[in-house]
């Protein structure tokens, strides 16, 4: 029965070409661009290299101190070395805890050569290397005991250590960041943009800059780091949750004038994505209506379109419909009927608008992918096959196209299947 | 003519109800992506009040191995201020350079404000303004619009101060009454004394803003022992080449002096293409336009697909039109006004909702005020492309109408 719609609708779609070609062109535009919407986010939400534990990370950017008598005269900023080192490094039940001093820019160079150039520097810890996981392409990360002395070691990406040796086999070699100088202890795969978290060019241990422990302000609770916490498992947040409450309220009881104010952080990957600006709370349940109304927009206008359509459709087989009420078809039947063939509409004009959307969102990268940082940043924002091809993109391109079918086809073939034998037999 | 049309557009109401709610929504979501979008080429029009074309940024950096660390005056002014002005007239001997200034202040395209509070003398009013302390050279690079005066005696010695206020600034302090010469004071140092010398067309920091007050003075040395100072170039436009890169090469072994060093140069036409990414600007601006082009797309694609649909069902009424006499252009005509007037019909109580949109705020007025002039452009543009739109739409579905054989159509009765 299915193939007989099958072979039917193949003829009716040669018969009409007009008509097909303008409902699978809407269909494949509404799907587009639903579509270039759903794989960016999953770009940003969904796990790669080197970030490839975000759905067991928990992420603190911002933080704000308050006056205590004056709870709402406050200052926000990054939080501070101090409150890393208080509240988030003794954190219990975790794999790792990393503090991070990222987006510095400092002009790379080799002490006796002529090329410097501006690179993006992280200033980080040693435990970043467990909860990111980097491909060395040569040498290894500064472990725990060099980062804790202070040693001068650096792990570049492989761009820079081009730019300024030619090869990638620079270990041992030395490289100065706005005349300090330091000795190269790896080389990695370079790391696009998108990867906000773990993105440098150049990563070097914090205890090699005294801006970690100089550039501190508001009682010293806020200064320029940020912190990652890799837990075991999903299930662990909540836990994580109340130890971090419990370390922030020993914190503030000590505090004489200012307390810091985390607003509900550490956030999983998709919170923290609503969580622009460091003195507002996260705005969940604003970018949830307004990802739904988007999307329903884009849904609607063509599911008006393609009904229309479709019911004009109906109204020409009218006699054909009678005569199969005639000999008995039900109305599930006749519903099912209208519902697979539109069906058939939509997936064709499914499939080019994911092949659009594809290319859109690679050619459009700039536009569609952009962190409102990436301006002042020197990488670039690569993509790869893992970030695009996840297949819960395939999944929900699947479940809009039944809903634009839903929507398009449902009223009319409700009423295609409702109208009396006697009527459509008249084909009035 | 209208009216045969009208009364069909009745009768047949029922089949007329998908494409009648398309255009009436189509219609509202169009006239709100129009109005976004127009808001923002308003403000990209605007003038800045100066001007930023062939002015490069030139950022220097203190090495940290060579920072003095002392506080007497005198060594400081030996150590920061001297090798600075030697930087600065390095740059300047620079071929192709017409103009060299250093401030500080609100830059352009930059989070950062510095403002300040002032009082006339004669009243006891007291206005706020975002302050620039600027080297005699800030107009030659920046060119500043003036209404009156220019920026004389541009010393920080002079007593009082000179300052270049901003038309809505001067206004807002001498209540209407500004004039050359006027004097006034800064409201929270009560010895500092100015005299306005020049008054500059309004002013702000970026396009994507409202207009704001502004100030200048000059620049003080003190300063320059404090924070390195934002340096600014302006570039003739003969020479503006590739002049940020042979710069870079050419010029960090000569400005390596004192502490100092060159850090980056850039243009500020690149510092607003990352500025306005950085807001979300260009994000918003694109995705609008995309959204601008799905709308009108969609209605094409409908109106075509419903007067595809008419044309054969109603193939017999044309064919007993052409029968008795009528032309092809004449049934083309009769289509197309039919397609025009269900808009005009659908426009109606959108334009009706438009209006509740405006009142109930919910437009993007960050930017622009909610005038009737801004609606009535928006509601026009709009207006302008739905016709359009249905003018295409129709067409092609008419023009077949047009050629249909009267024996065939009638035959088919």
């Amino acid at each position: 029965m299915y193939k007989q719609y099958l072979s039917q609708t193949i003829n009716l779609l040669k018969e009409n070409k007009l008509l097909s070609f303008i409902s699978i062109v809407g269909t494949a535009l509404a799907i587009c661009m639903i579509m270039a919407i759903v794989i960016v986010f999953e770009v940003k939400t969904a796990n790669y290299e080197p970030e490839t534990h975000r759905d067991r990370m928990l992420t603190v950017k911002w933080g704000g101190a308050a006056e205590k008598e004056h709870p709402e005269m406050n200052s926000n900023s990054m939080i501070s070395l101090k409150v890393v080192k208080q509240c988030f490094y003794p954190l219990n039940n975790v794999e790792a805890v990393t503090g991070v001093m990222p987006f510095q820019q400092k002009l790379a160079s080799i002490p006796s050569g002529t090329t410097n150039f501006k690179c993006d520097v992280s200033y980080t810890d040693a435990a970043f290397w467990k909860v990111f996981d980097f491909s060395f392409l040569k040498g290894t990360p500064y472990v725990k005991e060099e980062f804790e002395s202070g040693i001068r070691k650096a792990v570049i990406s492989e761009n820079i250590a081009r730019r300024l040796y030619g090869t990638t086999d620079v270990v041992g070699k030395t490289i100065s960041l706005s005349y300090q100088n330091y000795t190269i202890s790896g080389v990695v795969k370079n790391v696009s943009t998108l990867a906000e978290a773990a993105y440098a060019q150049v990563w070097v241990p914090y205890t090699t800059n005294n801006q970690s422990e100089t550039l501190q302000f508001c009682e010293n609770l806020l200064g320029c780091f940020r912190c990652y916490i890799l837990a075991h498992s999903s299930a662990d947040f909540d836990n994580i949750r109340n130890q971090v409450n419990r370390n922030v309220t020993v914190l503030n009881a000590s505090q004489k004038e200012q307390i810091l104010l985390l607003r509900g952080q550490p956030d999983t990957q998709f919170v923290q994505l609503t969580r622009k600006w460091a003195n507002n709370d996260a705005k969940v349940k604003e970018t949830v209506i307004q990802y739904s109304i988007v999307l329903t927009l884009l849904l609607l206008v063509p599911a008006i379109n393609l009904s229309g359509m479709t019911h004009s459709r109906m109204k020409k087989r009218m006699s054909e419909i009678g005569v199969r009420k005639a000999f008995g078809a039900n109305r599930k039947e006749l519903l099912e009927q209208v519902l697979y063939e539109n069906f058939i509409y939509t997936i064709l004009g499914g499939i080019f608008g994911l092949i659009l959307s594809y290319i859109s969102v690679v050619f459009l990268k700039t536009w569609l992918l952009n962190n409102l940082m990436d301006g002042y940043l020197s990488g670039s924002s690569s993509l790869n096959v893992a970030m695009l091809f996840q297949p819960s993109i395939f999944l929900y391109a699947f479940i809009f196209c039944l809903l634009l079918n839903m929507m398009s086809a449902g009223i009319p073939a409700w009423k295609a299947s409702r109208t009396k034998i006697v009527n459509a037999l008249n084909d009035k | 003519m209208i009216k045969s049309i009208l009364k069909r557009i009745w009768v047949q109401r029922r089949g007329n109800t998908w494409i009648f709610s398309e255009l009436l929504i189509v219609f509202v979501l169009l006239w709100y992506a129009t109005d976004f979008l127009f808001v923002y080429a308003k403000s990209a029009f605007e003038p800045k009040g100066y001007n930023t074309e062939h002015v490069y940024h030139i950022a220097i950096s203190a090495n940290p191995n060579l920072i003095p660390k002392t506080s007497n005056e005198d060594s400081l002014n030996t150590l920061w201020v001297k090798p600075y002005n030697e930087l600065i007239r390095r740059i300047k001997s620079y071929p192709g350079v017409e103009a060299v200034c250093y401030y500080f202040g609100t830059e352009s395209y930059s989070e950062g404000t510095m403002f300040q509070c002032y009082v006339s003398k004669d009243t006891a009013h007291v206005v706020q303004a975002n302050i620039f302390y600027v080297s005699p050279d800030y107009y030659n690079v920046f060119k500043i619009d003036m209404v009156k005066g220019r920026f004389t005696n541009w010393n920080m010695n002079e007593q009082p101060q000179p300052a270049v206020l901003t038309t809505d600034f001067a206004d807002s302090l001498f209540r209407g009454k500004s004039e050359i010469g006027n004097s006034f004071s800064d409201y929270y140092e009560s010895g500092k004394h100015y005299k306005v010398v020049g008054i500059a067309q309004k002013s702000k920091q970026d396009e994507y803003n409202r207009y704001d007050k502004f100030i200048y003075v000059p620049i003080e040395e003190y300063m320059i022992q404090a924070n390195i100072p934002n340096t600014a170039v302006r570039v003739r436009a003969e020479e503006d080449h590739h002049f940020a890169e042979t710069f870079m090469n050419k010029m960090r072994k000569r400005l390596q002096v004192g502490p100092y060093y060159l850090f980056n140069i850039e243009s500020y036409d690149e510092s607003k293409q990352i500025y306005d990414a950085s807001k979300g600007t260009s994000n918003y601006i694109k995705s609008g336009s995309a959204l601008i082009l799905f709308f009108i797309i969609n209605i094409f694609l409908g109106v075509m697909g419903t007067f595809w649909f008419r044309t054969q069902s109603r193939s017999s009424e044309i064919g007993l039109r052409m029968a008795l006499g009528s032309s092809k252009r004449k049934l083309r005509r009769l289509m197309i006004s039919e397609g025009i007037i269900l808009l005009n019909l659908a426009a109606i109580p959108a334009i009706i909702i438009c209006i509740n949109i405006g009142h109930a705020d919910f437009t993007f007025n960050k930017l622009m005020d909610f005038t009737v002039l801004r609606f009535f452009i928006c509601t026009l543009i709009t207006y302008v492309l739905m016709i359009v739109m249905v003018v295409l739409g129709v067409w092609y579905p008419s023009k077949i109408a047009s050629n249909i054989l009267p024996v065939e159509a009638l035959r088919n009765e």
